[in-house]
């Protein structure tokens, strides 16, 4: 059967994709459903229904590779080793060192390292030629991978045989949000991190893998937000437009360019929720506040965003941001439905230097006193 | 279906592997051979129970295999640090068994990637310092102290498993332990829930705990206001049970026209068991487990039962024990399967002809059992021809037969067929037959298919010598022996006698204490049968 990739804006309905297709398949079909977060999970199990759910399930990509991979063939390559749980670990320095043979990807409990873990599902692939597929196939007739733009090194491998199996498979993500990464410590296809993966998918499609579509509809925001949306991204990967289809309107649509000192009045303004690249020590003005990162899969009418020194040199010269920073303050971007905020010291100044592209499209917001 | 069952160590499957049948096997053997342990080793890697409780609130020292535990002990005693005994069962699922999709992996020991289930007894790794301590003290009894030992149910995938598979169920139909009182137990009770779709369960679930309810808001309510009212209780009131423990199944007992199963005729519970076990609603059990159908059934029960159990088999695997060659014909003894040391041999059904199964169907009281589970077998044509064997054998040998191993059956069937299952079940036979005026090359060229040199053979004495066994006999003993022997009177014929009253005839000289000279077909016989 087909494999069907959907990159999509955010925005725009990928995971009701998911969860309206679960719900629109054969009764009989058995059908499981990956995202990298526990959030994604909740997010799409709350969304099927009771009546499919006991032909459905739904699974952290961590879970797939132990229970799926790793666990129901591990004896072709390590010996009386009972795979389970996980020992969570952001990157490999996190694990002692000096650990060889079975103890190089698992704890003295037999708990697989996070960050190793699509290493070893690939060498069990690779030494089984495929059987944990096979079993697969005898299980699901549908698999839905969220959040696709979380994998990355050897997940790709372990994706692109689970794309070729039998399987009816449905991947969907957005590339421009890849602020998180299954394995940080993966140094394979390092060329597709971040943004790049949709080129790892344009390659899979040409070779007849998948087919692949870009959704660039976004219900979520106005022209002028999808505007900027698509200014962050390196123009060279020729993602498309994206189209802010969200109609709605109010005194305060568009892009603004906010004076930190002005920050308090803006705030109790229009009560923005405030987003910030990291935790900081400033303090901020009483306002609901997220990371770039966190604030991931959340939408709000308004919201200001805290800049860092990249993201004003990018508004000056359109220097691009570096791939991960991009990720995180595109998600940031996209969290709203009528304004962003752009908090900057000496706004006032900035916006008559402003890169020619962004002249039209930011105004400078200052009190009405 | 099953395609492997693999067990070491438990009971006495020391170590064993059986290959059944996708649909019919019907395993019989000796007493003590096992059977029913086959089936008690189904049950508790299909369902990690055991009587209806977890294997592992059941596990005690008698599991272990004696063998492997005085084997332990005896090398313990000599200073050595031999491994602890442990359990293993696997079953080995065909791939496509639907339901078993999730149990395949290839953590199994025979490293097979197909679905399956493994049940396997260790010491507690928890507990391996006090477990090394037991066995170092001095004069430890030879048992296997299990509370140091864990029950492990996993599937092939390495997955624990904690409840039977859905899809996989099985059931077991046993007639000899109707334990409880009410005639509901466990397995019952389980077939009862299996009978009722989900739907019809979660109503009468409602009802139940409706009528429950309303015996606690009015009839109890008076108890309790009453209670109240004279003081002393300190609040103790008093309710209907409404925990899950109290489910529905637990107060419905099945009935035949309105007779309860508790009252019924072991026959007709037995029945009751089976129809239910066996319903169209019960397709979720896969596996049926029948242990000895023939007890506690009359012959006509038994012919309708087996029936039943054949017509409604469907797409089920049939695991059945006996004893009884009219269970084993009438399901067709080409399912058959003989316990042994190391795993139930079947039988080469490449070796039989469906003629012959048919046969053996009709003619369901041909005992085909005794011959499948003897070691040795003489089969000779009638009781006289029985009489006369043993009384040769236990002349020139000095013991019976049957003390030698060696089984000697009338079957009153001139051989052939005992020839052809015996060659399926590659048994040492040796066939007795009459000449009936035809020369022994005759009839041996006629069963040569059959035949093997040491193995099967045919002895039939020369047309010279006589045509039946009587002017056999007659033949090399003397008149006056004879006479004495038989008691005749001086005017009767010795032929017309023995021929008239052949069984008394025989049992005459059996039961002599003189000396008498053998037909040389018989004397050949036991000197082949008594070969290795």
């Amino acid at each position: 059967m087909a494999s069907e990739v959907q990159l999509a804006v955010a925005g725009s309905g990928k995971t009701s994709a998911i969860a309206s297709r679960i719900e629109n398949q054969f009764p009989e079909a058995a059908s499981l459903a990956l995202t990298f977060t526990k959030n994604g999970q909740l997010e799409i199990a709350s969304r099927v229904s009771n009546i499919t759910s006991s032909r459905h399930e739904t699974m952290g990509w961590y879970s797939f590779l132990v229970n799926h991979i790793v666990r129901p063939y591990l004896p072709a390559k390590f010996d009386g080793i009972n795979a389970h749980g996980l020992n969570f670990v952001d990157h490999d320095g996190q694990i002692p060192r000096n650990r060889s043979g079975w103890k190089y990807y698992f704890d003295d409990s037999h708990q697989p390292y996070s960050s190793r873990l699509s290493v070893l599902a690939k060498q069990i692939l690779e030494l089984t030629t495929d059987a944990p597929l096979r079993r697969l196939e005898a299980i699901y007739d549908h698999l839905y991978i969220d959040e696709v733009q979380d994998l990355g090194g050897n997940d790709l491998v372990v994706l692109e045989k689970v794309m070729r199996s039998s399987i009816d498979i449905f991947v969907t993500g957005d590339v421009r949000q890849s602020v998180l990464t299954t394995s940080r410590s993966d140094r394979l296809n390092s060329v597709y991190r971040g943004v790049n993966l949709v080129t790892w998918f344009r390659e899979r499609a040409t070779a007849g893998i998948c087919d692949l579509t870009l959704a660039e509809t976004s219900q979520r925001f106005n022209p002028a937000i999808a505007r900027l949306s698509d200014l962050v991204h390196d123009p060279a990967l020729a993602l498309p437009a994206t189209l802010g289809a969200f109609s709605g309107t109010s005194d305060h649509d568009g892009v603004f360019l906010v004076d930190d000192t002005h920050l308090d009045e803006y705030v109790q303004e229009w009560q923005p929720t405030l987003l910030r690249a990291m935790v900081s020590t400033r303090a901020l003005p009483e306002a609901e506040i997220f990371n770039f990162g966190t604030s991931k899969g959340i939408t709000r009418d308004r919201v200001a965003i805290l800049t860092t020194s990249p993201i004003r040199k990018w508004l000056l010269s359109r220097e691009l941001l570096a791939a991960k920073s991009a990720a995180g303050f595109y998600v940031a971007a996209t969290r709203c439905r009528y304004s962003v905020a752009l908090v900057v010291p000496q706004a006032k100044k900035m916006s008559t230097h402003l890169h020619a592209e962004f002249c039209a499209l930011v105004q400078l917001w200052e009190p009405s006193n | 279906m099953i395609s492997h069952l693999l067990v070491t160590g438990y009971r006495s499957l020391k170590n064993f592997t059986f290959e059944p049948n996708e649909k019919l096997n019907i395993l019989i053997g000796d007493n003590d051979a096992g059977k029913s342990t086959v089936l008690e080793v189904l049950t508790l890697a299909l369902s990690g129970r055991i009587n209806g409780r977890w294997a592992a609130d059941e596990l005690n020292p008698h599991w272990f295999n004696h063998d492997v535990v005085n084997d332990f002990f005896e090398k313990l005693e000599a200073g050595d640090v031999p491994d602890a005994p442990e359990i293993l069962i696997e079953i080995y699922f065909s791939i496509g068994t639907i339901g078993a999709e999730r149990l395949r992996g290839i953590n199994n020991s025979l490293s097979k990637d197909v679905p399956g289930l493994s049940l396997h007894v260790k010491p507690d790794p928890d507990h391996a310092a006090e477990l090394a301590q037991y066995f170092s003290e001095e004069d430890v009894p030879r048992l296997i102290p299990t509370e140091l030992y864990v029950v492990e149910w996993r599937d092939f995938s390495n997955g624990k498993v904690t409840r039977q598979p859905a899809g996989l169920g099985h059931t077991v139909i046993d007639a000899s332990s109707s334990s409880s009182s009410s005639g509901v137990d466990y397995k019952l009770r389980q077939l009862l829930k299996d009978f009722v779709t989900p739907p019809e369960s979660a109503q009468i679930s409602l009802a139940y705990r409706r009528a429950r309810a309303s015996i606690t808001d009015n009839a109890l309510k008076g108890v309790d206001e009453r209670i109240s009212k004279e003081g002393g209780a300190f609040g103790v009131g008093l309710q209907m049970d409404q925990s899950s423990s109290s489910h529905w199944a637990t107060s419905v007992t099945p009935h035949i026209e309105n007779v309860p199963f508790a009252l019924l005729g072991q026959g007709r519970q037995v029945m009751t068991r089976v129809a239910l076990a066996m319903s169209r609603n019960s397709d979720r059990n896969l596996f049926v487990l029948v242990e000895e159908p023939e007890n506690h059934l009359s012959h006509a029960n038994l012919q309708s039962l087996i029936s039943q159990i054949a017509e409604l088999a469907g797409d089920r695997q049939i695991f059945i024990t006996t004893h009884s060659s009219f269970v084993l014909n009438r399901l067709g003894f080409d399912h058959l399967y003989l316990m042994g040391e190391r795993g139930p041999r079947g039988l080469n059904t490449a070796l039989v002809t469906a003629d012959t199964i048919s046969y053996f169907q009709r003619q369901s009281g041909y005992d085909t059992l005794r011959l499948a589970i003897a070691a040795k077998a003489v089969v000779v044509e009638g009781p006289s021809d029985e009489m006369i064997f043993n009384k040769a054998y236990e002349t020139l040998n000095g013991i019976e037969p049957r003390a030698a191993g060696i089984d000697v059956i009338s079957l009153g069937t001139r051989g052939k067929r005992a020839l052809e299952l015996a060659h399926a079940l590659n048994k040492k036979v040796a066939v007795l037959r009459d000449n009936d005026g035809k020369e022994p090359e005759h009839w041996k060229a006629a069963a040569a298919p059959y035949l093997e040199a040491g193995r099967r053979e045919m002895f039939i004495g020369a047309v010279a010598d006589g045509i039946t066994l009587e002017p056999q006999i007659i033949t090399f003993n003397s008149d006056q022996l004879l006479r004495l022997t038989l008691g005749l009177e001086a005017g009767e014929n010795v032929l017309d006698h023995m021929t008239k009253n052949k069984t008394e005839s025989a049992w005459r000289i059996n039961t002599s204490e003189k000396e008498f000279g053998w037909p040389p077909y018989i004397v050949e016989a036991i000197e082949f049968i008594d070969g290795i």
